[in-house]
């Protein structure tokens, strides 16, 4: 088939221009790389530094407080960190080494001696009020942490409320007998328990760290993305035969215009399938993203991506007409699509009309697929294979266009 | 049977005129030149000829066959030479030679041969491995024609395919032509420069505003011409200009003397450069010139195709 001697020439001619292989590759390992590890910051507890910072003043000095700051360094978002006097403590939230301030008042341990059953049953009420102030503890977010006050009032609230619920509670001995008692009836037998659970595994949709969560969001993302960016190469491979009078030459070969089409299409998707694979093979050696329970589905949505893509790429290049058309409709289209659809950004991070306005591209159906299969905890098989047949439907749109459009060919 | 007929060809874009019912024929070895000024229907023409845009009316037919029921017959009896360099600059002579090849169905043994011959034909094979890129204007020209070569094809059409060339580059390009055409191929040839189409084609046809001006061999147009007169004469100068106007013109050679030029067409019948003659001889004698020489100049294509059209050839 003459078609097959046109994809070889291509084939042959984008092996050599090594700008579309920088683009289409070196650029989205670059952004999956950048991207990947400032976002990793906000999200994984790794390391150290993604910890929110939490720094005590601890006036009352009581066993009562040093529990209720033992119980604060169990929680694994918090690191702790103890100051001397609350200036020393609001200087490092001012220079935000610290990202809030606790103040445990020196009446903390009075106030808790007042408390009755009553008021650690009924915290909203009583003496407490669910108002840390009335424990004698003050917590101050800094800047970075500003809109999130209310919410570590809660946890530190929280945390009080249990490391002084024993202390109140044993206060009245007859309750506390009836608990201990009531505790020791309904504890089952720790082996017989114990032979009850489930043996642990490895649990491939699970990845190892919240590191790697970020790169199951990113690597998709920015892969479709560029996977898209294959539609200026397409129109400007095709402008090229225009514009060096190749095209005169292929059209008086014995070559149908369908033949031509394709010849000149199909090793667009080659390279496309090749970019999806390299970037998702160093998503998973570079970066340690999961490929979920089961990986063969990457296969088909890969695939049905890059049909797309290509399609489109076809469909833009016979609209077109010059290179600097491709550049600013086609960069503008590809950016565009990139953005409504959640490439840029986590789509569960987008506004709802976002969401559904994106499902008007191909991207938005890629990256729910991808979604199905690298983080869904239940994979629903029925999401994947309708995502796909969407994408095949918009390849089907994009390429009839195209083949409609092309007939100024003949 | 002529290899090439074309019959009443038409063709408008909206309501521009390119192509007004042209008419020609071409011989299978013949290498027929078509001119015409920029904007004359020449490269509508051919682009119509090699099937590339379709005529609004008129027939086209190649060894037999019709362009409008038989084009994927046609297409492989045709060999294009278009005015741009139509090859792929990163890919090498011989890889763009194989890949026209290819795509004309030729395969193995026989592509092989074929490139090697084209290669030496258009004296590249010392090049065969440089990129397109990295060849002189000429060097492209040459593998542009080489590629319309590959299927060998009963009909080459060239259109300017010498423009930027160098003389070297010129001179192999049109033994190429002679060669492909003694070979027993048809060549349409376009071209602006005069000199090549006098010295390879055996036919030509001058096309203007989409018409056909005129068509033979080179031989019989310039036959058909008429010299210009030149009469050098002495004295009178100042008397001569008015009175001799509509008649010749007036050029100053120095003080004394004058040049009266009577230029003539292929539209002035003998009889009325007779006329000329005679009104003009008899102002110079009532003026008191003395007539000291009478010549002539004799045609080319050049002028020839400036007095059917009105304009240079490269205007």
């Amino acid at each position: 088939m003459n078609s097959s001697q046109i994809t070889k020439k291509d084939l042959l001619l984008l092996s050599r221009d090594r700008r579309t292989l920088f683009v289409l590759v070196a650029l989205p390992l670059a952004f999956i790389a950048i991207i990947g590890s400032s976002t990793g910051q906000l999200f994984s507890e790794a390391e150290n530094s993604r910890k929110h910072k939490l720094g005590v003043v601890d006036d009352d000095g009581s066993e009562l407080s040093t529990n209720l700051i033992d119980d604060l360094h169990i929680l694994k978002a918090l690191e702790v960190e103890s100051y001397p006097n609350q200036a020393s403590a609001r200087r490092a939230l001012s220079e935000n080494r610290i990202h809030i301030l606790l103040h445990i008042g020196r009446d903390y341990d009075d106030r808790v001696a007042e408390l009755e059953v009553y008021d650690i049953l009924h915290a909203g009420e009583g003496r407490l009020q669910g108002k840390l102030k009335n424990f004698d503890i003050e917590v101050e977010a800094g800047s970075f942490l500003a809109n999130a006050s209310q919410l570590i009032e809660i946890v530190v609230f929280s945390a009080a409320l249990k490391t002084v619920s024993p202390v109140v509670i044993k206060r009245n001995p007859k309750l506390a007998l009836q608990i201990k008692k009531a505790g020791n009836q309904s504890r089952p037998d720790p082996e017989e328990q114990l032979a009850q659970l489930p043996a642990p595994s490895q649990n491939e949709a699970e990845p190892s760290s919240m590191n790697s969560i970020v790169y199951q969001t990113v690597v998709p993302g920015y892969t479709v993305m560029f996977v898209f960016f294959i539609v200026n190469f397409m129109a400007r491979s095709f402008i090229g035969e225009h514009d060096m009078g190749t095209l005169s030459r292929l059209r008086l070969a014995p070559i149908t215009r369908s033949g031509m089409m394709i010849g000149k299409t199909v090793p667009f998707l080659i390279i496309s399938l090749i970019q999806t694979s390299i970037l998702f093979l160093a998503g998973k050696v570079l970066f340690g993203m999961s490929w979920g329970k089961q990986p063969w589905l990457l296969v088909p949505v890969m695939l049905c991506t890059s049909m797309a893509a290509t399609s489109l790429g076809l469909m833009v290049a016979t609209l077109v007409r010059t290179e600097a058309q491709v550049s600013a409709y086609g960069n503008f289209l590809v950016l565009t699509m990139a953005g409504i659809s959640g490439c840029m950004m986590p789509r569960s991070w987008q506004p709802e009309l976002m969401q559904k306005l994106g499902l008007v591209t191909p991207h938005a159906w890629a990256l729910i697929a991808y979604d199905q299969i690298l983080n869904s905890p239940t994979l629903e098989i029925s999401v994947v294979v309708h995502c796909c047949l969407t994408m095949v439907a918009f390849s089907a749109a994009y390429f009839a266009v195209g083949w409609w459009r092309s007939r100024d060919m003949e | 049977m002529s290899l090439l007929e074309v019959v009443e060809l038409r063709k408008s874009y909206g309501d521009q005129i390119a192509v007004n019912g042209l008419s020609f024929e071409i011989q299978a070895g013949e290498v027929f030149g078509l001119l015409g000024p920029n904007g004359a229907g020449k490269s509508t023409t051919m682009t119509m000829v090699a099937g590339l845009k379709r005529a609004d009316s008129g027939t086209i037919k190649l060894d037999g066959h019709s362009m409008e029921t038989d084009f994927d017959k046609i297409k492989t009896l045709l060999g294009l030479v278009p005015q741009d360099l139509a090859i792929y600059p990163d890919l090498t002579a011989r890889e763009n030679l194989n890949f026209f090849g290819r795509l004309q169905g030729i395969r193995g043994k026989t592509l092989r041969a074929r490139v090697d011959k084209v290669l030496e034909q258009i004296g590249l094979t010392q090049n065969a491995d440089g990129f397109g890129r990295t060849f002189s204007g000429g060097m492209k020209r040459r593998l542009n024609f080489g590629a319309a070569l590959l299927h060998q094809p009963k009909l080459v059409i060239l259109d300017e395919p010498t423009v930027g060339v160098d003389p070297q580059s010129r001179s192999h390009l049109l033994e190429c032509v002679k060669q492909v055409s003694s070979d027993g191929a048809a060549v349409i040839y376009a071209s602006h420069y005069m000199e090549e189409v006098e010295a390879i084609c055996q036919r030509i046809a001058i096309v203007d505003h989409g018409k056909l001006l005129t068509c033979g061999t080179i031989e019989s147009l310039l036959n058909s011409t008429r010299a210009d007169l030149y009469l050098k004469v002495r004295g009178a100068q100042a008397r001569l200009g008015p009175r001799l106007v509509g008649l010749a013109e007036v050029e100053t050679l120095s003080e004394e003397e004058i040049r009266v030029v009577m230029h003539r067409t292929i539209r002035d019948t003998a009889f009325a450069i007779n006329d000329r003659l005679t009104l003009v001889l008899e102002i110079l004698k009532q003026a008191g010139a003395e007539l000291l020489a009478v010549d002539t100049q004799e045609h080319n294509l050049e002028r020839l195709f400036l007095e059917l059209t009105g304009r240079r050839l490269r205007d």
